[in-house]
């Protein structure tokens, strides 16, 4: 058994297959490659056409692609499995460790490579997912020292590779620490001669890796047409979509609001004369009618802020009167950026099946903040909004009673408030 | 010339030299002119020198054998030794009474909850001589009391399966899936 394997270097799928030739002897040869290049040439494309790697040449100039596929060629008939049931039971823990294992492996581990933007729900999910897998080969390894038979196959050569990340990068002692005999199994597995050659010392990770927001700032640089990077990055990247995480990424970074790398619009503002963080603070602590309202006029600054009125515009889709609780409470979640800049006191008013919400908004210069930015906008289309002079005594009576829960409101009966600070 | 291998009722190096697959002619065994029940095994080498015990004849054998039943360092050759001596030392005296090699199993059992061989992450000497020595107490064991000891179960399973090692001993039969917990 001999051929040549094209990969790019560390490619943890191509791993699979070296271990696998380091058990069954087989000879194979990796030419030099380069990612985008060597596996977009005709030549390559016309023997791999899906232009993927790893992908393997034999001897006799036959071409395989798929990492399992490749390895189960390579290997021995003592990794491949000596009955049609060993076969069979190394198949399932290969399928295993790529379809159910690897997609959590990568939402875990490919933002703290900066490979792939954080979202806190989906590694969460992932996490647990992990945990869940683990419990099963937890329990499968207590009575077994390997997943089939008595020696090393290739089911435990893919699920230890597929395993690698997590055990080098985010799985902390106390994380790793109920399984342990998959910690054992892992730890044999990885100094085992053929497989210390290929991976070398493999050192567990001490401390969880975190979201690499820098690292993912300089691996995928901002333009202004995203749609046009896209479908650039869509053709240049095609080869790491071996990494079947890649397409999915893609979607991903869709669907996750941008905001640790939007530019802040207020950036470069100078220090205005009201102190934002000092009135929120006056507001929480004190008699708001006593000292915060004061405190408010006295110190707040036309030129630099501005006060906005916002009227709900579907009122009548306000059912219930939690139901608006729970849209303001929604919208302010989704602001969380403008906390720095802005304030807000949002009245729910009138009872279930008749309710409206209206509020008043400060923010800093005369534009209104939620045009500012394309990421804080989401909720602001449903609202009506005008500009208040504070000049004016009706619109300086509108503030007071917004800031104070109390007064006429304009004929409507106050419900709940809510404060954005 | 090849050395003498003079078994001397020593089942353990029996088959431990089948294992090592060393050639008839690198070491011919010799049946002793009568069984000195108070004598190990002994090797003659060809220079003519001769050294007696299991201990020192099963390292010998590991030398030479193709296999690397030592360690690959200093450190796990030391460990395979301690082993070694502690099978000849203690595990020897315990496997006449039956509550001694219960508590020597269940200790053996703790140590292997997180190792698969005896010493670093190959097959050792140690786990094969421990495994001849405790074979005999294994076979006699319920499967309740295999299930209590699963992490010796487990590995005492692997060795027996290691190939080669069984020889012509009976298996020794162990459940997957846990009966009793």
């Amino acid at each position: 058994m001999a051929g040549t394997l094209y990969t790019y270097p560390d490619n943890f799928r191509a791993y699979k297959i070296l271990i696998a030739a380091e058990y069954s002897g087989a000879k194979i040869t990796l030419p030099p490659f380069k990612l985008g290049e060597t596996n977009q040439t005709a030549e390559f494309l016309k023997k791999f056409p899906l232009g993927k790697v790893p992908a393997f040449e034999t001897q006799d100039g036959k071409c395989i692609y798929e990492s399992n596929a490749i390895a189960y060629y390579v290997s021995s008939d003592q990794l491949r499995g000596k009955s049609p049931l060993e076969g069979a039971l190394i198949q399932q823990y290969v399928n295993f460790a790529d379809q159910e294992l690897l997609p959590a492996v990568a939402t875990w581990v490919f933002p703290t490579l900066g490979l792939m933007q954080y979202n806190k729900q989906a590694t969460d999910k992932a996490m647990e997912d992990i945990k869940k897998f683990l419990t099963v080969l937890n329990n499968a390894l207590l009575t077994r020292t390997f997943l089939v038979g008595e020696r090393v196959t290739l089911a435990d050569i893919a699920l230890a590779c597929n395993l690698l990340m997590l055990y080098k990068q985010v799985m902390d002692p106390s994380f790793r620490a109920p399984f342990s005999n998959v910690n054992r199994w892992f730890l044999t597995i990885v100094n085992q001669p053929q497989f210390k050659k290929i991976l070398g010392d493999v050192k567990l990770c001490e401390a969880m890796a975190k979201f690499d927001a820098k690292k993912y700032a300089e691996l995928h640089p901002k333009t202004d047409e995203k749609k046009e990077k896209k479908a650039k990055a869509a053709k240049e990247e095609k080869p790491k979509q071996e990494k079947k995480q890649k397409p999915k990424k893609e979607e991903e970074e869709d669907d996750i609001p941008t905001e640790p790398k939007s530019k802040d619009p207020y950036a470069g503002l100078p220090k205005s004369s009201f102190d934002m963080d000092e009135f929120k603070r006056t507001f929480s602590n004190k008699d708001t009618a006593t000292v915060a309202i004061p405190y408010f006029w006295e110190h707040f600054n036309k030129e630099d802020y501005s006060v906005w009125l916002a009227e709900y515009l579907d009122d009548k889709d306000l059912k219930m009167i939690f139901m608006a609780c729970n849209l303001v409470g929604g919208m302010f979640q989704r602001i969380e950026k403008l906390r720095k800049t802005a304030f807000a006191s949002v009245g729910i008013f009138g009872v279930d099946n008749n309710a409206s919400i209206s509020g008043i908004w400060i923010c800093r210069t005369q534009e209104l903040c939620f045009n500012l930015n394309t990421d804080w906008n989401i909720d602001s289309p449903s609202y009506k909004f005008t500009k208040l002079d504070v000049d004016k005594a009706e619109h300086k009576k509108l503030i007071n009673e917004y800031l104070l829960w109390e007064g006429d409101f304009g004929g409507k009966t106050f419900n709940q408030g809510k404060i954005f600070k | 010339m090849a050395a003498v291998l003079c078994v001397n009722g020593c089942t353990e190096i029996e088959n431990l030299l089948s294992f090592c697959e060393i050639p008839r002619d690198r070491i011919r065994v010799e049946e002793a002119e009568e069984f000195l029940s108070h004598k190990g095994p002994s090797l003659t080498l060809s220079s003519g020198q001769t050294v007696t015990g299991v201990q020192t004849v099963a390292a010998y054998l590991s030398t030479i054998s193709k296999q690397k039943l030592l360690g690959s360092s200093a450190l796990e050759r030391a460990q395979v030794d301690q082993w070694l001596e502690y099978w000849q030392i203690q595990l020897e005296s315990y496997l006449n009474d039956g509550t001694l090699i219960k508590g020597a199993l269940r200790d053996l059992d703790k140590f292997l909850s997180r190792m698969v061989y005896l010493v670093s992450n190959q097959l050792s000497l140690a786990d094969i001589m421990l495994y001849y020595a405790l074979h005999p107490v294994m076979l006699e064991l319920s499967i309740q009391e295999k299930e209590q000891l699963v992490n010796l179960s487990r590995w005492f399973n692997q060795v027996q399966y290691y190939p080669g090692v069984r020889q012509y001993l009976p298996e020794v039969s162990f459940l997957r899936n846990m009966l009793y917990s």
